[in-house]
């Protein structure tokens, strides 16, 4: 499966500490040869201070050049004395619970400041000591501490390239640490600094690019750990601009894209989730000239060519692939269950009489299990159609109500009364209140007036979802 | 004319006619002078001169400069018999201002040369006459005076009439008028010495007129102090030589030169000495190179200089010229000024620009060798008629900087090139146009050359202006002509090397033609930027790589802001986008294709936008203007072939539109979703009561059209891949395959369109036999359709059938439909109204609506601008806006290019 793994592609727009996460996995899952992961990993570990983890590499690697270990520790202990020395002094600011209940109570990072200033003599370069003492943590591998010391720094520090910088670090060492709680905050705010630049270097497109594609890649570890993580996923990458990021720097990760799209499919809609699906084959037909893989091929070929046969080797292919890939290892079994979903609920809108022994050929099963399965399927109301298996000829029946045209034309007035006299309704409102005179309580007016505006909204909105499935019934 | 009709009539309108003659001479200027003489020579015979002494005295009057003189003349008149003998010679010689309205009754007798002369020997006689008697008491200086005004005014038309012709220097200026000034000058001494001592005053009139005289006497001395010098050595050799020179006059020329332009000394000992115009002496010697270069350089632009009498001299002084200071000078004075010579024509003659071709080249070259000359927009200031030489300095060598503007040069001369060739008709001499274009080449290794110099020199602007002319004359070649283009280049540029375009180097075209518009995304210009972008979707597009071309197009944001660049940009962005939609026609993106020429379709005047043709129907264009846009039109073999872009246009829409329009029942829906220039061509053949066979490629779509409305889709198929355009394309034979699938696969789906009502069920296997296409092919396409609910129907897996359920509306039930529909829309418009009167609160549904509903129209609102090919790119239905607000971010698209 080496053929379709991504990790090549994904590890420029990561950081060190999170490839070499990535890396691990890939040694644990016997893709690429060992000497060459050993390889890797030594490489990338070189870099950072964490030298016991950098030795035991070293130690694999049969015909790596001889490296003083315990100098290179030396002198991280040294740089990590003299840093940390030079943040105590804001260290133990924070560690005063007096102090951090003042700095609680203060409105705005300028006054914070002023206050540390004034009254426990810290200056601006001594809150930097503790930005780079933080960096220095997270390179040694004390993610947690460094996530500790980074958002310290980010209450107090003015600075917007530090901040964003220190957001970065903060967001690596909380996915490192495993806490995605806070990971996600740090996404967030991520977002909002990168979309809302104001002015900063980050208003240039290219470093919006740059930014949006390092967010993309991180947020996987995110996302893909936590509950309602897919539905995240989907809502951060289905937006505008970070779809055309996706489109531009880095199309390998509409893998994810759909896995996530496939996987929530069944999921419980939270707001005004759509159906992404369909969405997502028109990017992936667009975007096939440059990246596809099983996984979007398995939509493609469902979707947009209606191949089944092929949709189910494709489905294979795509499971293993899933399997191993770091992110979506855990989702696997989920991923193919919806996807089987997908097929058989495309299949049966299609089919009138489906052979069960070809249905369940398509989704990749026995009979018997497909049996199971479409009594499942006929089970789950979803469907929108009605289905009854006729086992004397192994044959599924599924007779979908034909609307006649007077059905069409009920369906499109119904509702229309009501609608109008909604609308009657919040005139009569109107005019009755501008007869009262209530001119004076503007405040009011507002109010009410936007309780009336809701109602008409309301309605509408809640007329088709009281109708059954009318947009699948119609048309 | 008769005598009396001119007694009676004349008075009054002569006096008016010269007034407008005065007016004329002066606001016209010299020319329109010219003009009048020559036809008012023609006055100037015996009879008329006896006539108008009498009947127009007061007309002439006006001529005359002095009003005292002219007083004194009519008292002189009754009494004094030679006076008035005088005078008459006087109208006949002033008469050259007379008036037009004679000339239609007389004939010309003397030629135009003659009659001046005729004229000055009259004048000179009229002086001699009046100073003759200097001893006696009639001794008119009044007369004299004037007399020798005109006299000058003559001489000075004279020369400006001789410099013209072809007559050399020194038969330019009439001995008789030399003999002249020298006479009047001793009279006029010897007067005045002798009123010194004369008891008995001058009259005041007469005393002012003789100082009057003595001033110009002096002026003129000055003015001809050469030519007077040379009568005076020698009275009779001058004759002789004037003679001479005058023994074979050509037709005199129009005018060019102005009056009294400077005459320089004239050296006598030179061996090379030449006579240049003017009876100027032009030293075409090494040493005297850089003076004459001044003297060139300070009458350019002046309004009547000889142009190509400048060139001439250049092009010798560029022989005699010995150092490369020398040379680079002469150069930089030759090139702008053979690009000057076609100011006034509309191109510049073709042997011309090759030879200011030739000459740019050897300047550039020179400079690439000679590295301690550099030519600069600004140097510090130098003497410009000093040699000069690059100093040493501490054993270091300062570069010497000349002024110039190399750039511009080249600029100016590509553009020649490509006016040259608007200006060669392709079709009818083809010949010609390909000898023209064969220019091309070595324009192209000077542009190129020019580039490695300012490389060098490190003008970041320069390398810019020029990267893009090169890229400008490759980006449209197909690969072997631009591949020839480098070969002569690697022949011409040994041992130069150039960083951004490595010379002798293996590389196809397109990664010329990327590496060269990736240096111009870097520059500061974003013009050139824009160009260049352009240029290379071009580029991608020709060679059928569609999405990295469109998706350049859309990062580069261009059609948001090309409405606002330049006109010849917009035209580029014109090619560049129908480019893009035939790489997607090739690449066997239909809709793409149909939605990217649509708009330029739709406007019907593809010719124009493109910048092929001029406008031809609708005159609200005034000449002006047309003549600006002629100037705008693309030589022809930059043309993109029309007929090319409207089979891929045709035949796209046909393969969208059939099936769409089979879908649809109502003829309002029809209405609504059919593109118009494709709708119209078929309502125009349903019209017509026979079709004969197909002539031309139109023909043949809409034939095929109808074939496949009907279902023949073999007829359809044979019919499109009998054009014969498509053999231009260079993957014919795929375009063909491709072609006969969709349309299978187009017809299969009309036909299911258009028959599924009167079918309960239809074999899968049979439908694959008719279409040929492969059963997993047919299952496909209709499973699609049933999926997007196109088509009401379900297929029986089991039977190997496809089951309609479709039912169909009768007539009421059809219009009670409409209605409801009609209804609901009333409804939201209320809601809506609502929703804003009421204020904020329903913004968002709002928003949502009209969203939903802005995609159709969105697309639809085109601007019938130049260039309008934009926004409703976006809006129709590619639905890829694919953008962060990069405006033209020069280093993403540089990012996003596969090296």
């Amino acid at each position: 499966m080496a053929e379709y793994d991504i990790t090549q592609r994904l590890i420029p727009h990561l950081d060190r500490h999170l490839a070499i996460v990535i890396l691990n996995h890939l040694a644990d899952i016997d893709v690429f040869p060992a000497g060459q992961i050993a390889k890797a990993q030594y490489d990338l570990g070189k870099a950072t201070n964490m030298v016991d983890y950098v030795q035991g590499l070293h130690e694999q690697l049969p015909d790596a050049e001889p490296t003083d270990f315990q100098r290179l520790r030396d002198e991280a202990t040294a740089k990590y004395t003299d840093l940390q020395e030079k943040a105590q002094p804001v260290m133990n600011v924070i560690a005063d619970p007096e102090a951090v209940a003042k700095l609680r109570s203060g409105v705005d990072r300028e006054k914070n400041l002023e206050m540390l200033r004034s009254e426990y003599n810290i200056n601006i370069d001594q809150i930097n000591a503790l930005y780079h003492f933080g960096q220095y943590q997270y390179t040694l591998g004390a993610y947690a501490q460094a996530a500790n010391f980074l958002y310290h720094f980010l209450l107090f520090s003015p600075s917007f390239e530090l901040n964003i910088s220190a957001h970065w670090g903060k967001l690596a060492s909380n996915i490192l640490s495993g806490e995605w709680e806070s990971a996600l905050t740090d996404v967030k705010d991520l977002r909002d600094a990168i979309d809302n630049p104001h002015g900063t270097s980050m208003a240039k497109p290219l470093a919006q690019l740059q930014a949006r594609t390092w967010l993309l890649h991180w947020s996987l570890f995110v996302f893909f750990n936590q509950a309602q993580g897919c539905q995240g996923l989907l809502e951060m990458f289905l937006a505008p601009a970070y779809l055309n990021t996706i489109q531009t720097s880095c199309p390998h990760l509409l893998r994810y894209l759909v896995a996530a799209a496939v996987i929530s499919r069944r999921a419980p809609k939270v707001g005004r989730a759509r159906d992404h699906i369909k969405d997502l084959t028109r990017i992936i037909q667009l975007e096939e000239y440059q990246y596809s893989d099983p996984v979007t091929g398995f939509l493609k070929d469902l979707f947009t060519d209606f191949d089944f046969d092929k949709a189910q080797e494709r489905l294979t292919v795509a499971e293993s692939v899933v399997r191993e890939d770091f992110f979506l290892s855990g989702f696997a079994d989920d991923f193919v269950e919806n996807a089987r979903w997908l097929v058989s609920e495309a299949f049966c809108r299609i089919h009138q009489k489906i052979d069960i022994d070809q249905l369940s050929r398509t989704l990749n099963m026995s009979t018997e299990e497909g049996e199971r399965w479409i009594v499942n399927l006929i089970r789950d109301s979803r469907m929108g159609v009605e289905a009854k298996i006729d086992l004397k000829s192994n044959m599924l029946h599924i007779s979908r109500q034909n609307t006649t045209p007077t059905a069409t034309l009920i369906e499109t007035t119904r509702g229309l009364a009501f609608r109008s006299q909604a609308v009657q309704y919040a005139m009569q409102n109107a005019s009755g209140e501008r007869e009262r005179g209530e001119r004076g309580e503007r405040g009011e007016r507002g109010g009410r007036g936007r309780g009336r505006g809701g109602r008409p909204n309301g309605t509408a909105r809640a007329l088709p979802d009281a109708v059954p499935e009318p947009s699948e019934v119609a048309a | 004319m008769s005598f009396f009709a001119k007694l009676g009539s004349s008075g009054s309108d002569t006096d008016s006619s010269s007034d407008e003659e005065e007016i004329l001479s002066g606001s016209e200027g010299e020319e329109q002078d010219e003009k009048l003489k020559a036809s008012s020579k023609k006055t100037n015979n015996k009879a008329s001169m006896f006539l108008r002494s009498d009947a127009e005295d007061s007309s002439d009057e006006d001529d005359s400069d002095e009003d005292s003189d002219e007083d004194e003349d009519m008292s002189d008149e009754s009494g004094d018999g030679r006076q008035r003998l005088a005078n008459r010679f006087l109208r006949g010689a002033v008469s050259s201002d007379e008036d037009e309205e004679d000339e239609e009754d007389r004939t010309v007798v003397m030629s135009a040369k003659d009659k001046r002369f005729a004229e000055m020997e009259q004048a000179i006689h009229n002086i001699q006459n009046a100073t003759k008697s200097a001893d006696g008491a009639a001794n008119d200086w009044v007369l004299a005076s004037s007399e020798l005004d005109k006299l000058n005014r003559f001489i000075a038309r004279h020369q400006t009439a001789m410099v013209a012709s072809p007559i050399p220097a020194a038969g330019h200026i009439p001995p008789a008028f030399l003999r002249t000034l020298v006479e009047l000058e001793t009279a006029v001494t010897s007067t005045i010495s002798a009123e010194k001592g004369a008891t008995k005053k001058m009259a005041p009139v007469k005393a002012k007129a003789l100082s009057g005289m003595k001033q110009t006497l002096k002026k003129k001395a000055k003015e001809f102090e050469l030519t007077l010098g040379q009568y005076a050595a020698d009275p009779a050799e001058y004759t002789a030589a004037y003679e001479a020179a005058n023994v074979a006059p050509s037709a005199p020329k129009a005018p060019k030169r102005p009056v009294g332009a400077p005459q320089e000394g004239q050296p006598d000992d030179g061996d090379f000495m030449t006579i240049g115009r003017g009876g100027r002496a032009l030293n075409l010697t090494a040493d005297g190179v850089l003076r004459t270069l001044r003297e060139i350089v300070e009458q350019r632009g002046k309004k009547n200089t000889d142009r190509a009498e400048t060139i001439k001299i250049l092009s010798k002084l560029l022989e005699v010229s010995a150092t490369t200071y020398q040379r680079i000078r002469v150069y930089l004075a030759l090139i702008p000024a053979r690009l000057d010579y076609s100011q006034n024509l509309s191109h510049m003659p073709f042997d011309s620009q090759v030879a200011c071709r030739t000459e740019l080249q050897a300047l550039i070259t020179l400079l690439l060798n000679e590295k301690d000359y550099v030519v600069q927009d600004t140097v510090e200031e130098y003497d410009d008629t000093v040699e000069r030489e690059p100093e040493i300095k501490d054993g270091k060598t300062q570069r010497l900087g000349v002024r110039g503007n190399l750039i511009g040069m080249l600029e100016n001369l590509d553009n020649e090139f490509t006016k040259t060739l608007q200006h060669t008709d392709a079709h009818e001499k083809g010949a010609d146009y390909i000898e023209r274009l064969r220019e091309e080449v070595p324009i192209y290794t000077t542009i190129v050359k020019a580039q490695i110099l300012f490389e060098r020199e490190g003008w970041s602007d320069a390398v810019a202006r020029a990267i893009m002319r090169r890229l400008e004359h490759i980006y449209a070649k197909p690969d072997a002509i631009v591949d020839h283009f480098e070969k002569a280049v690697n022949q011409d540029t040994n041992g130069l090397t150039s960083s951004i375009t490595p010379l002798h180097s293996q590389r196809d075209a397109s990664a010329l033609v990327h590496s060269l518009a990736v240096f111009i995304y870097q520059s500061e210009e974003p013009l050139l930027r824009a160009r260049a972008i352009l240029a290379h979707i071009f580029s991608h597009a020709t060679h059928g790589r569609y999405h990295q071309a469109r998706d350049l197009l859309l990062m580069s944001h261009l059609q948001d802001t090309v409405s606002h660049a330049d006109v010849p940009t917009q035209i580029l962005y014109n090619r560049a986008v129908m480019q893009l939609g035939l790489a997607a026609f090739r690449r066997g993106y239909i809709s793409e294709c149909q939605t990217i020429l649509s708009e330029m379709f739709s406007t019907m005047r593809q010719k124009e936008l493109l910048a092929q043709a001029v406008q031809r129907y609708g005159s609200q264009l005034t000449p002006e203007q047309e003549l600006v846009e002629k100037r705008r039109l693309l030589p022809f073999h930059l043309h993109l072939n029309i007929e090319l872009l409207e089979a891929a246009y045709l035949t796209s829409c046909m393969l969208v539109e059939v099936p769409l329009l089979a879908s649809v029942d109502t003829e309002e829906q029809k209405r609504r979703v059919s593109s118009k220039s494709f709708k119209r061509l078929l309502d125009m053949a349903e019209k017509q009561a026979f079709m004969g066979p197909p002539e031309n490629t139109r023909d043949h779509i809409v034939k095929a059209s109808k074939a496949l409305q009907a279902g023949d889709w073999e007829r359809a198929k044979e019919l499109i891949l009998t054009i014969k355009v498509w053999t231009l394309l260079d993957n014919a034979a795929e375009v063909k395959e491709m072609l006969g699938q969709k349309i299978q696969e187009e017809g299969l789906r009309t036909y299911l369109f258009t028959y599924s009502p009167h079918y309960a069920s239809l074999s899968l296997d049979s439908l694959a036999t008719t279409f040929s296409l492969s059963r997993q092919r047919v299952v496909s396409i209709i499973s699609r359709m049933i999926y997007t609910d196109e088509l009401q129907a379900s297929l029986d897996s089991i039977g190997g059938v496809v089951i309609f359920h479709r039912v169909e509306q009768t007539e009421v039930q059809r219009l009670a439909q409409q209605l409801a529909e009609k209804t609901v829309s009333i409804v939201e418009q209320n809601e809506k109204t609502l929703d804003i009167k009421l204020g904020t609160m329903g913004q968002e549904r709002g928003a949502e609506r009209t969203g939903a509903g802005g995609d159709g129209a969105g697309g639809r609102g085109k601007g019938e601008r130049r260039g309008g090919t934009r926004g409703s790119y976006r809006g129709g239905g590619r639905g890829r806006g694919r953008g962060f607000q990069s405006g033209l971010g020069g280093a993403m698209s540089t990012r996003r290019v596969p090296a």
